[in-house]
């Protein structure tokens, strides 16, 4: 195995990506490779992509500048501004805008298989309800700031299309550290999508989810603002590579309608 | 000159002549019936409920008879026709009615099998109108006639077939299903479905909190409020960092200040869906009841056909001629004569046309005094939802401020309301002036006299209310405009369901429906079932309802839609045996032991 090409694909992938892999990671991948003399821009492409459904925590090197600030999640850090790029993984994803319990009903809806064309079920009628203060042509929604006022039959947009958020994120860092990043303006490819489950009788091939998945890479970049420990996300400071960890993932879909339950159960306890 | 009928108690024959441009001058009688002349139903020997297996029902034999009570209107048409050249048919012009229509004709031909048949066309009985009818004959449709037919064998087998089976193996569970019979109808099934829907919902419902931030400024002595775009976040930490954030950036900036027209559009031309559910709001009345009252109207000579699902008036219709005829009325002449002097507007157009009937209006004035209570409130919201449609559209001017505070952008909304227009009449509608704004200039930025971070806790919804539940048919495809508050009179005939007033809903006394424990066993038992296409869903009825569509416009035929329907339920029928025992554990579970699980 040739060291120089190792070097080579550590730069390419450092100023492409931001990443650095780690050494063992490395090693393995080029031996691995089943042609070891393709051209250096397609090993690079070919090692990125295989780095993004990688756990970072084992896949990349813990070099300094390539890790969170030690005081990242200080919530007595009015702010600090991260001096490098820094890549991520996402453990977690949240909607902050709706209600667990509407996001509870949004994931039964797929369960009941409604959400499939034809089998849908309208359970909202504009027009209807008591407290019509148009104001135009088309009934708009008036954000009333009265605090008692808020209706929770606010459907969250279509689970077709995914949650719009804003959202907050966990993402980890290669050395395992986790970080609450908050979605400050909208990032598109952020998003929750409730998937179908496979049609009765269809082939067991899994429908593969949009939106972000768990074990997702993101690159948090130099310049990024992070105020009393939340990491404030825009479109500008944040590169989506992609990616995810299946097995992770498939988890946390999994457990996540018994998760937000939970939570609302220990909520309505207090 | 007027016969009575042998036999029968309401019908009558009455004689007169006219001249038909298609047939000359004639000798005519005109005489009626009273629904349906026939109904369908299973041989004698499937009619005892223990006669055979129900899941048989779907192939049994079945013949067409005439009910014993409309056999002297039957054999009075057959007579009729024995001495007349032509059958000119007036039956209501919808499916039922061109259904009508072919009994009557299949009557007429028993009596003279040469008979001419047709039909006439007509949407009001207004004296012109009539007249037009009468002089442009046309065939009948057999194509919805033939929906019709094909509708009322699948609910007379699906019906049949599921009712006996539920009921024959779910009664004997308790004395208390004694003596009731377990219907079941494909469209009564998932109106209940809706409703127990609901129901869980509002009881599964949990409170959560939220928090905003609340941005308040004083200028010209008026408060404004800024409202968040965010409107509002649940979690905590965020917000507080945001606002944070916020506070120490002190100035707000103005970036956007607009002052724009606004109109509130007036409502579009009225169809059945449309009456029923804001009859129900605003009449202090029932579907079923203001379905009752328009019929009598219509009857009477002063309102179109009251069922249509047509939003758009043609644009030849003479609608200056209809609202001269309201100039005259107490309440609203004033208005009226308003609109013939100027202030009239072509309505809108909505984007349904069912081809047979406009949209519902006033066809004649009428005086109050002529009216009952429950018959003047309708036509008065006919009436005025016409004379709302032919005017303009209320106008107001809107002020939109933008300020960015920090990294978060606050809005603040206000609208004077300049002309009320169409609003003056429709008093169904509000539409306010909401306080004034002062000026701010683009670009201004000033610190913000107040401002905190709130919270709020969301709110359950609320049972469903009768005009909801017809929102939610109309909306998911089940039920026609003819049948919805009939499907809604069922449930609660059989006890599924029960209405008792909503909470604080004061003086207009909405009604919300609440599932019996028996409603909510048998939704959840057939959920249970697990049923892909589960009964309690709309989609098997809304496919139906296609179908039936399908037939009218030629492009299935009756047998094709009976035959894959009664597929569709068939298998559905064989699912619901095998799994008995999970109905029989609902039932179990919510009408004798009252909601406990028994372990």
């Amino acid at each position: 195995m040739s060291t120089h090409l190792a070097s080579q694909l550590k730069s390419e992938l450092f100023s492409r990506y931001s990443l650095v892999p780690s050494e063992q990671w490395l090693s393995d991948f080029l031996s691995g490779s089943r042609n070891p003399s393709h051209p250096l821009p397609s090993l690079t492409s070919t090692a990125h992509f295989r780095l993004l459904s990688t756990d970072f925590t084992t896949a990349l090197s813990r070099r300094q500048g390539q890790l969170f600030p030690s005081t990242i999640s200080d919530v007595h850090t009015k702010e600090l501004v991260l001096q490098t790029d820094i890549p991520v993984q996402v453990l977690d994803i949240q909607d902050t805008s709706t209600s667990k319990w509407a996001q509870i009903e949004a994931i039964e809806r797929v369960e009941r298989g409604e959400e499939i064309r034809g089998r849908e079920v309208i359970r909202n009628v504009p027009g209807v309800n008591d407290d019509d203060n148009g104001n135009g042509g088309e009934q708009a929604r008036d954000s009333s700031s009265r605090p008692s006022a808020a209706s929770s039959s606010n459907v969250p947009s279509d689970s077709k299309k995914g949650s719009t958020g804003p959202h907050k994120l966990l993402l980890q860092d290669a050395a395992g550290s986790k970080a609450w990043a908050f979605e400050m303006s909208r990032v598109e490819r952020i998003t929750i999508v409730n998937s179908n489950p496979p049609m009765p009788g269809a082939a067991a091939a899994q429908v593969p989810a949009e939106g972000i998945q768990i074990g997702c890479k993101l690159v948090l970049k130099k310049g990024t603002k992070v105020r009393r420990g939340l990491i404030m996300m825009t479109p500008a400071s944040t590169t989506i590579m992609g990616g995810r960890v299946e097995i992770w993932d498939k988890k946390w879909r999994d457990g996540r309608k018994a998760r937000l339950k939970q939570e609302l159960e220990r909520e309505n306890a207090n | 000159m007027q016969h009575n009928v042998r036999g029968s108690q309401y019908v009558k024959n009455y004689e007169f002549t006219y001249n038909f441009p298609a047939w000359g001058n004639c000798e005519v009688t005109m005489t009626s019936v009273l629904g349906h002349l026939t109904g369908l139903d299973f041989d004698q020997r499937y009619k005892n409920w223990r006669s055979c297996p129900p899941s048989q029902l779907f192939d049994a034999s079945t013949t067409v008879t005439i009910d014993q009570d409309k056999k002297a209107i039957a054999e009075n048409i057959a007579q009729q026709a024995r001495w007349s050249k032509v059958l000119f048919i007036w039956t209501d012009c919808d499916r039922e009615g061109e259904h009508i229509g072919s009994e009557v004709r299949a009557q007429a031909l028993k009596g003279n099998s040469r008979i001419e048949v047709k039909r006439a066309r007509f949407s009001n009985t207004e004296r012109n109108h009539v007249i037009q009818a009468a002089r442009s004959p046309i065939d009948l449709d057999d194509r919805q006639a033939n929906a019709v037919a094909a509708r009322i064998e699948l609910d007379l087998r699906i019906g049949a077939a599921f009712t006996r089976f539920q009921t024959l193996s779910l009664q004997p569970l308790s004395p208390k299903l004694e003596n009731q019979i377990l219907s079941y109808g494909s469209c009564q099934f998932p109106t209940l479905g809706f409703v127990v829907d609901r129901y869980y919902r509002v009881r599964n419902f949990k409170p959560e909190t939220f928090w905003l931030i609340k941005v308040t400024h004083k200028r010209d002595n008026i408060k404004v409020n800024f409202n968040w775009k965010r409107v509002h976040l649940f979690d905590r930490a965020t917000v507080t960092i945001l606002f944070e954030q916020c506070l120490d950036s002190k100035l707000a900036k103005v970036t956007q200040v607009q002052k724009k027209p606004k109109s509130k559009w007036r409502p579009l031309p009225l169809t059945t869906v449309e009456l029923q559910m804001q009859g129900s709001r605003f009449l202090r009345m029932n579907s079923h009841e203001v379905m009752a009252v328009a019929e009598k109207l219509y009857q009477k000579g002063f309102i179109s056909y009251p069922r249509t699902e047509t939003d758009q008036f043609p644009r030849d219709f003479d609608l200056q001629a209809l609202i001269r005829k309201q100039v005259q009325h107490q309440d609203w002449g004033q208005y009226a004569q308003g609109l013939m002097d100027g202030g009239f507007r072509q309505p809108r157009s909505g984007r349904n046309n069912d081809q047979a009937h406009p949209p519902i209006h006033p066809v004649n004035f009428v005086g109050p005094g002529a009216l009952d209570a429950s018959e003047k409130r309708v036509y008065e919201f006919v009436t005025r939802r016409f004379l709302g449609c032919c005017s303009e559209d209320a106008k107001g001017e809107a002020t939109d401020v933008e300020i960015e505070w920090g990294p978060e952008m606050f809005h603040a909304h206000g609208l004077v309301v300049l002309q009320r227009n169409y609003l003056d009449v429709y008093v169904y509608d509000k539409w306010e002036s909401s306080q004034q704004l002062p000026q701010f200039m683009l670009g201004e930025t000033f610190e913000p006299t107040e401002a905190n971070m709130t919270d709020g806790k969301t709110t359950a919804p609320s049972y469903l209310t009768e005009p909801e539940l017809i929102g939610l048919m109309d909306a998911n495809g089940i039920g026609t405009d003819a049948t919805m508050a009939e499907h809604i009179l069922k449930i609660k005939d059989r006890h599924y369901v029960q209405t008792r007033p909503k909470a604080g809903s004061g003086r207009n006394q909405v009604q919300e429906f609440i599932p019996t424990v028996l409603g909510v066993a048998l939704i959840e038992g057939y959920d249970n079932v697990g049923l892909d296409v589960s009964v309690s869903k709309p989609f098997l009825r809304k496919e139906m309802e296609l179908k039936m569509k399908a037939i009218c416009e030629g492009r299935k035929s009756r047998r094709e839609v009976v035959e894959e329907s009664l597929e569709q339920y068939r298998e559905v029928f064989v699912k619901t045996q095998r799994e008995l025992d999970t109905l029989k554990r609902s039932v179990t579970k919510y009408v004798v032991n009252e909601g406990r699980e028994q372990h």
